[in-house]
């Protein structure tokens, strides 16, 4: 096996003059030294790829977009060999205009990254695409209901704001990690991805293989959070495995892990029109979607940010649009609360500030605008199970929430409450199969391409399993991911397997109870319509002597193994110039009530309390569903108080854990709770992977909005734009005061 | 780019010799902590690496009665310092920040002697080690001498050891009793996060209340760390009240060039300066026997 | 090697690099001897993962921030990416594989963290367990705040904090807040 050293670009948008390699290919132990250039030349592969758009270069060729970009890749049997002979690799560039902020990119007259359009996926089709190189936008994402213009004609006031959140890293623990074997005709890859079946087809359209000698083993990963969905090291070293001729591995680096996909960063205009009493009646906003430099999944994302940015509140006249922005900083992907954590932000933080302004108690504005059963969303769709209010008024006494509460001061400490409200969706259409094999000693196998990366999917599948089979857990093994071997799944994101996947594994297991009840029917000669299936035991109704284990019937009807299979398919889309039609097939609902203390003397902010509230369906696993949300709160307090992917002119400046920071258990709250609201009879069981996180940061910042009157627009809330903020209050309440003299004298005059 | 020699010198003469013959392209190791990491990180590609591991005798520390100074060899780790009795007794101050150096696994490894002649502008212990007036004592191909760690301490990374030069020890004078000193670190994001800055205040006063001695360093907010003489005899015989404080407190953040990164802005170094030298002398004053005696009275 | 003909007679053991430009390390790990080749400039966490195939050990992130790598050096908790292989030789390093006994059981540390499951990718538990195990060799009894302390230098990215401390606190002794509550 070889390893892969990557040489990247050093430019943020450049061409590529030369790229000399003659002395890493002449470093003892340097096995291959391969460039864009390379690949292109050989013919039998593509190039390009990308879920959405072929866009992305596995290796650069003749233009690099951002400063990190693959640009060659070095090959050697000792990973420190290749790291040496990479080092040798020298790549002169001729630099081009670039541009990083993705207001600026839109419609940029000097910076185009794509002058010629580039192809789409032809596979790749529940997204219609508004693309427009020319302007560097790779899609936008359009939702109109009602007239906004009329809604804010009749409004009493109108807010208008701009929010901005910063790119940032998902940092799962462990990096990207892949081997790819390209020998005979055949491709296997054991690959560290959420996507499997996406990556399988995009390394099938890669190398020209059919899907069925494209096979891809995903073990556990240590932890995705988005970053690891869609292809991204896979081709590179599919690609070089067939160049060489030999398995090679290619495992990022921490720095390299935070410019291969990144949390868009995201800018949006948010205007807002309400009455005096309360209600909100217009709204329209505009958001930059940073993309960096490659489409990936940023097509689809605009269209949960259009919807995403109506909030969860009945609003009868809403405009929103979302770009989706091509820029020179690393790719943006998946990240966990998909575009939904920066809409929040911006909708979140704004209410506050209305509220504020009318008078009207934080938690009084959100009742009085919550969706209720029967209203209609911005998408057109009549929306029915809602807890949003069920939600609030909890999460508002959990927190102790009073209207007339005074900040607490206790010298330079201030403390106070804050909350927030979110709605997010999940990816629909949405497809997930599944197989469940009853063995001869009444164990389960549970065959899935669901991806376990530490969210608890195999735990919690085998609990709905052994539920619906009613058996013990112990009993059931799941699978890990081997696409030769476990049926298709769409993906591992928007926390839609347990909706998703948990329908198909139901319907699989119903399947095999059925193929039970037939054979259990022929071993005790009656009719299968007189059997009942309780406790993992088949027996004649109302007879509970005669029954028979689930084993028991495999073994005695010397089938082997009874099969059961299952499919959800779940259908809807939006229309990508109005946004109507079906964007979810189930709402997630989520509130989010902070307690923090800020030092005013420095800016710096501590979550003392935290607690969420999540509409959770059914819970399948409650330690798994505990996990869930604890994640959601790290990744929440990180982005609100300390995570940033700072960049000046292209160039990373936080890219290693000493640098970027993430949640240390001290920085946890000592104190947080979530509730999971259930409703049984609902039947559905919800996704816990993102819902409980969009609320956290606004939740933050309207904490430290009651405690100081200092309202942050750009995340994260730092301790020094705190402290800015203080200053300027205290500055613009003194010259206030300055003022109230001068008129007072005047008025005695 | 070949593999550097590793050597394991058994005396500090064997460590100065060899550092020698490589004429400034060796490294010396100690806990290994930054070297690893700049090796890795390519910052550095050192032809020899010269571990200090079998040096016998710079693990010591104790108290000399004569001079007065507390004598912690270089290769103490900070953990074993920071919870060392004698460390404890006579350097409460140096111990406080070596105990929030980095994280648990960087203390076990880190030195004390490392920490001086690497010069990270970003550690915590050289902040104290400058306000406790501390020196170092090196041995190079001249022989030892001791160097104030005022002088020690030049810049980034900077000091004013010779290449073959090996820091062997450090000595720190003891407090006087009724002394009172407090470190305080101040991290503007994580807890785990490298200082934005850190002060160390010394604080003794006199019977009358006032200030009869008074020494500040503030670390990690610029090149080396600050200290303005100047500035702490002026105060010496005043009253430390809040005003003086603020007085004080301002100086040093009028005179600091403040670094500027993603921990904080040269504004924002410089306004904390101002807040946390004023607190970290409140917290001193706190614990220096004026206090101690008042409170006393008050029972 | 011109450098060399500048060395003193006896530089004490001197380790120089053979034509791969490796050196020999003998260390005792979880509990049997090895003898590796390493590269003078290779980590701990390296040879312990690409040669000795012990991957218990994780990298995280490579500059001590985030513990995934920790180890068990001659007893106390270290960053096998802030070590260098190098130095390492005669010292004893024990990995999360070698926490079991020689029939197989777990230690009663990992035995806490399956039962509160403790984890959720897992990837960063062994060095949660080796810090928490290198704490209770000197302290058998640690507070909340030793354990707080011996857990800094550790990342849980997929945050089971809460479920790592009950874990640590019942192994400890201390009172598990969680079961009380």
């Amino acid at each position: 096996m070889l390893h892969c050293r990557l040489v990247r670009s050093t430019a943020a948008h450049a061409e590529i003059t030369a790229v000399r390699t003659g002395d890493a290919a002449a470093w003892p132990g340097a096995v291959a030294v391969v460039t864009g250039a390379d690949l292109a030349a050989r013919g039998d592969m593509a190039v390009l790829f990308g879920p959405v758009l072929l866009d992305q270069p596995v290796l650069a060729i003749d233009v690099v977009r951002y400063i990190g970009e693959p640009v060659a890749a070095v090959l050697a049997e000792d990973p420190a060999v290749a790291d040496e002979a990479a080092a040798l690799v020298e790549v002169d560039y001729a630099h081009l205009p670039a541009v990083f902020d993705a207001e600026e990119a839109f419609g940029s007259d000097t910076a185009r990254l794509f002058p010629e359009p580039p192809e789409r996926d032809p596979s790749f089709v529940d997204v219609t695409l508004r693309a427009d190189h020319e302007r560097n936008v790779c899609n936008t994402f359009t939702v109109v209901k009602g007239d906004v213009e009329a809604g804010f004609a009749a409004a009493d006031l109108v807010f208008d704001d701009v929010f901005d959140s910063p790119a940032a890293g998902a940092v799962p623990l462990e990096t990207h990690a892949v081997v790819a074997d390209a020998r005979g005709d055949r491709l296997t890859v054991w690959s560290s991805t959420q996507t499997p079946y996406i990556t399988r087809r995009q390394l099938a359209l890669l190398l020209g293989l059919p899907l069925n000698r494209v096979r891809v083993i995903v073990p556990a990963l240590g932890g995705g959070f988005g970053a690891k969905a869609y292809a991204s090291v896979e081709p590179i070293a599919a690609a070089l495995s067939r160049v060489v001729g030999a398995p090679v591995r290619l495992h990022l680096t921490r720095e390299e892990e935070f410019v291969t996909s990144t949390k868009h960063a995201m800018r949006v205009r948010i205007r807002t029109g309400v009455m005096r009493d309360g209600r909100i009646v217009a709204r329209e906003a505009t958001a930059y979607y940073n993309a960096g430099a490659y489409a990936v999944i940023s097509p689809r994302k605009v269209m949960f940010g259009a919807y995403g940015l109506n909030g969860p509140y009945a609003i009868p006249h809403v405009r929103t649009e979302a770009h989706a922005v091509l820029t020179n900083t690393p790719p943006a992907g998946a990240y966990r609360g998909f575009a939904i954590n920066q809409c929040a932000w911006a909708y979140e933080g704004q209410l506050d500030m209305i509220a504020e302004r009318l008078g009207i108690d934080p938690v009084e504005i959100r009742r009085i605008n919550l969706l209720r059963d029967g209203d209609t969303f911005c998408t057109g769709e009549t929306l029915d199970h809602l807890r949003f209010h069920d939600l609030l008024d909890a999460a508002a006494e959990r927190i102790g929430w009073d209207p007339d509460e005074p900040v607490h001061r206790d010298g330079d400490l201030v403390r106070a409450k804050g909350i927030s409200c979110v709605i997010e969706g999940t990816i629909t259409p949405s497809t997930s199969t599944a197989t469940v094999r009853l063995g001869p000693d009444g164990s389960v196998d549970v065959l899935t391409s669901s991806v376990e990366m530490g969210q608890g999917i195999r735990p919690a599948l085998a609990a709905g399993v052994a539920r619906h089979l009613g058996i013990d857990p112990a009993l059931v093994g799941v699978s890990y991911v081997d696409t030769d071997l476990t049926p298709y799944d769409q993906q591992t994101t928007a926390s839609r397997s347990m909706y998703s996947m948990g329908g198909a594994m139901g319907r699989a297991a119903d399947d095999a109870l059925h193929k039970i009840r037939e054979l259990a029917a022929d071993l005790l000669e009656v009719d299968p319509a007189d059997l009942e299936i309780v406790d993992g035991q088949v027996r004649v109704a109302g007879v509970e002597q005669q029954s028979l284990s689930l084993g028991e019937v495999v073994r005695r009807s010397q089938v082997g193994n009874v099969i059961g299979e299952g499919t959800l398919v779940t259908s809807g889309g939006l229309d990508p110039f109005t946004g109507q039609g079906v964007g979810s097939v189930h709402w997630h609902q989520s509130v989010g009530a902070a307690e923090i203390e800020v030092d005013t003397a420095t800016g710096h902010v501590r979550v003392l309390r935290y607690t969420g509230g999540v509409f959770a369906g059914e819970v399948v696993d409650p330690v798994g569903a505990e996990h869930q949300c604890e994640g959601c709160l790290v990744f929440g307090v990180g982005n609100a108080l300390m995570e940033e992917l700072v960049f000046d002119q292209g160039q990373l400046v936080t890219g290693t854990l000493a640098d970027y920071m993430v949640p240390t258990l001290e920085d946890m709250p000592r104190h947080h709770e979530f509730e999971l609201m259930e409703d049984p009879e609902h039947g559905e069981v919800h996704g816990l992977g993102e819902p409980a996180l969009p609320p956290i940061a606004p939740a933050i910042s309207n904490a430290l909005y009651r405690a100081t009157g200092v309202r942050i627009r750009s995340l994260p809330i730092s301790a020094e734009k705190v402290l800015r903020g203080l200053r300027e209050r205290r500055e613009s309440e003194q010259a206030a005061g300055q003022v109230d003299e001068v008129t007072s004298v005047g008025a005695q005059g | 780019m070949s593999t550097p020699a590793f050597f394991f010198p058994r005396s500090v003469a064997e460590a100065v010799d060899v550092m020698d013959s490589y004429d400034g392209a060796a490294k010396l190791v100690a806990g290994g902590t930054a070297l690893t990491l700049m090796v890795q990180q390519r910052l550095v590609s050192p032809q020899a690496l010269v571990s200090l591991r079998d040096v016998p005798g710079l693990g010591e520390v104790l108290v000399d009665e004569d001079s007065g100074l507390l004598r912690i060899g270089a290769l103490v780790t900070h953990a074993a310092a920071a919870r060392h009795p004698l460390v404890r007794r006579h350097a409460p101050l140096l111990a406080d920040s070596l105990a929030v150096v980095g994280n648990a696994q960087v203390r076990s490894a880190a030195t004390v002697g490392g920490v001086l002649a690497e010069a990270d502008y970003a550690s915590d212990p050289p902040a104290t080690l400058r306000a406790l007036d501390a020196e170092v004592a090196a041995h190079g191909l001249a022989g030892e001498r001791t160097i104030g760690v005022g002088e020690l301490l030049l810049g980034f990374y900077q000091t004013a050891l010779a290449p073959a030069e090996v820091v062997t020890e450090v000595r720190v004078p003891v407090l006087p009793a009724g002394t009172g000193s407090a470190y305080l670190k101040y991290t503007s994001r994580s807890h785990e996060d490298r200082p934005c800055v850190g002060v160390a205040a010394i604080v003794g006063l006199a019977d009358d209340g006032s200030c009869a001695d008074l020494r500040v360093a503030v670390g990690a907010a610029c090149d080396a760390p600050l200290r303005l003489g100047d500035v702490e005899q002026q105060i010496r015989g005043r009253r430390l009240d809040g005003a003086t404080l603020s007085e004080f407190a301002d100086a040093y953040a009028d005179r600091i060039d403040p670094v500027s990164d993603v921990r904080g802005s040269a504004w924002y170094r410089r306004e904390m300066v101002r807040v946390w030298v004023r607190r970290a002398i409140e917290q001193a004053l706190l614990r220096s026997g004026a206090h101690e005696h008042s409170k006393e009275r008050a029972q | 090697m011109s450098e060399l003909q500048e060395l003193p007679d006896d530089p004490g053991a001197v380790k120089l690099p053979d034509a791969d430009g490796r050196v020999p390390v003998r260390i005792d790990v979880n509990g049997r001897a090895r003898t590796l080749r390493v590269r003078t400039t290779q980590t701990l966490l390296d040879a312990l993962r690409e040669q000795l195939r012990l991957q218990g050990a994780r990298s995280g992130c490579g500059v001590g921030m985030c513990g995934a790598c920790t180890v068990l050096l001659d007893g106390r908790a270290a960053s096998g990416c802030l070590t260098l292989a190098a130095v390492c030789d005669g010292t004893d390093v024990r990995t999360v594989e070698g926490l079991e006994d020689p029939s197989g059981e777990l230690s009663r540390v990992q035995e806490a963290f399956l039962r509160h499951r403790a984890f959720q990718c897992s990837y960063c538990t062994p060095g949660f367990v080796l810090a928490l195990e290198a704490l209770l060799a000197v302290d058998p009894s640690p507070d909340e705040a030793a354990i707080r302390e011996a857990f800094s230098g550790h990342i849980c990215r997929c945050g089971s904090y809460s479920r790592i401390m009950a874990a640590a606190l019942e192994v400890a002794g201390a009172t598990d807040r969680r079961e009380q509550a």
